[in-house]
């Protein structure tokens, strides 16, 4: 059985810390649908598989929209930026899905952990955002978003992927944070842009 | 209560580094030379927050000093300032030597094989450029000559084009630049350096000097009194050039109260001095005032009397030209 959640993407601006995800929305709106303008209609639909620790994994739609207007009211030349993102043409374009994927783990934080606020963000080391920053004891969301390969391609980001010719294997990010002393719990928020799946898993404790 | 509040000032910075770098992103994902580097300005500030919110924390442990150390790295790494971010990655070693590998190993997954790409790329790089290579080697920025520093220089202009965050390469183009008497584009380079470091004091005190060359009389004039507030405890070296500004104002207009300016700024650059050097170029620079409150031209006097002899000896003996003496005792602070 399939749970679903509608999510204005404004809402973002209130969940959140307004200047840490009004970054990440103009890549939203600039990734999900592509280059094509057919799947560029609202709402967009995730399906989510949802897992929390032991648990037995659920089935999430998150169905988020927008209000162009709303949105442009509280970050300035929104549309015209979503506009140059997707134009794209960049050789820095990678930055694009990174980007959007922390906006779309900001819904699923907002979504599925209601009442989390990020309190950081880091690149250097996982996870990416945090919700608790106390030293020693870290507690957050490790992201990451792919344009293609649907639920495969992020079960191998989340599990790692085993040695093939030409390439070594990986390991998955899951294990990575159940490796770290200084993280005292872990989930993981992937996304992928085509088809529009994704996954929100507590790996930690 | 002290402790709680600790945390929270912990918490603050945490989010403005956070807020830096997410900006920092959106200004990569546009691509362009100008976003690039306004994205490499904020990851030079998200660095510095992260040593902030360290800073707060008085008894951090190991783990959250190599994180931090981590993090610091990134920002640099993406920042592209190869030379800043190999001072963190030496922190980062040192740390995990304390914390030791079995922890520390997990950590460096993703900030490793990135610094060790960075550092590959740049030592490619840096490799074609065989001016600069010779010259940070020798750390004498300055060829001796002109063909060799527009040789440099060319180089120097290349190698930003991929590290526009390097502030030590704006540092060079600057130095560069001003010997080949380019004060005004300079003047831009030393604008970048100090955009990426605002807090390095050579920046800051060279730039005093070089406005009054590259910038307008009003302009230079506006920019120096800016400073005048930070002075009693901005260092030696910001007194000594706002010093030297001022005398080099003080022939624009204003004589009197530019000429008292810079006595008081080479009295409290004497109170902060930590060195030898240091102090005698303020000396030298007291003496020019000396000079010309008297209506004398300054002579190779001022360098001896400021235990300067080796400056006096290269020189022809009598009257020196001021802007001379102040190019003089300006090189004497830079070296």
């Amino acid at each position: 059985m399939t749970t679903s959640y509608a999510y204005a993407l404004e809402q973002l601006l209130t969940d959140q810390e307004h200047d840490l995800v009004a970054d990440t929305i103009a890549p939203v709106l600039a990734w999900v649908p592509g280059k094509t303008t057919k799947r560029a209609a609202q709402p967009f639909v995730f399906e989510l598989e949802h897992k929390l620790s032991t648990a037995p994994a659920k089935t999430v739609a998150i169905h988020l929209t927008w209000d162009v207007a709303k949105l442009q009211a509280r970050i300035p030349g929104l549309a015209a930026h979503a506009e140059r993102l997707k134009s794209g043409g960049s050789a820095q374009r990678e930055h694009v899905p990174e980007l959007a994927a922390y906006g779309l783990a900001f819904v699923a934080i907002s979504v599925l952990m209601p009442g989390v606020r990020v309190l950081a963000f880091r690149k250097g080391l996982a996870p990416d955002l945090l919700f608790d920053v106390t030293p020693g004891a870290f507690k957050g969301v490790e992201v990451a978003g792919r344009s293609t390969g649907g639920a495969a391609s992020l079960r191998g980001v989340r599990d790692g992927t085993p040695q093939t010719a030409g390439k070594p294997a990986t390991l998955g990010k899951a294990a990575q944070l159940v490796a770290r002393a200084d993280v005292a719990e872990a989930h993981i928020s992937l996304w992928c842009a085509s088809p529009r799946v994704a996954i929100q898993q507590k790996v930690k404790p | 209560m002290k402790g709680a509040a600790n945390v929270d000032i912990y918490q603050a910075h945490l989010m403005s580094s956070s807020k830096l770098k997410m900006k920092a992103l959106g200004k990569l994902a546009e691509g362009t030379t100008a976003t690039d580097f306004e994205a490499c300005v904020l990851l030079h500030e998200a660095a510095r927050s992260e040593e902030a919110a360290l800073a707060s924390l008085p008894m951090a442990p190991a783990e959250t000093r190599l994180a931090t150390a981590i993090e610091l790295c990134w920002c640099l790494v993406a920042g592209r300032d190869p030379p800043g971010a190999a001072t963190a990655w030496g922190e980062i070693l040192r740390l995990c030597t304390v914390v030791g590998s079995k922890n520390a190993q997990p950590m460096l997954s993703r900030i490793e094989p990135l610094y060790m790409r960075a550092h590959d790329d740049f030592v490619k790089r840096l490799s074609k450029c065989k001016g600069l290579a010779a010259a940070r080697a020798s750390r004498v920025l300055v060829p001796s000559s002109d063909s060799e520093a527009k040789k440099t220089l060319v180089e120097v202009e290349d190698i930003l084009k991929h590290y526009p965050g390097a502030p030590s390469l704006w540092w060079a183009k600057y130095r560069l630049l001003e010997h080949l008497h380019r004060v005004k584009e300079a003047w831009d380079a030393l604008l970048r350096a100090r955009q990426l470091e605002p807090q390095r004091a050579s920046f800051l005190a060279t730039s005093l000097l070089l406005s009054v060359r590259a910038r307008s009389a009003t302009e230079a004039s506006e920019y120096v009194a800016s400073i005048r507030s930070r002075l009693e405890s901005a260092g030696a070296e910001v007194c000594l050039f706002y010093a030297l500004a001022m005398i080099e104002l003080a022939h624009k207009g204003a004589r009197e109260e530019r000429l008292a300016a810079a006595r008081d700024a080479a009295n409290a650059g004497l109170a902060q001095a930590g060195s030898t050097s240091m102090r005698n170029a303020l000396l030298a620079a007291q003496l020019l005032l000396v000079a010309l409150d008297h209506g004398e031209k300054p002579t190779l006097d001022i360098f001896y009397r400021a235990d300067l002899g080796d400056i006096a000896a290269s020189m022809p003996a009598g009257i020196v030209a001021l802007s001379t003496v102040v190019n003089a005792v300006a090189s004497l602070a830079a070296a």
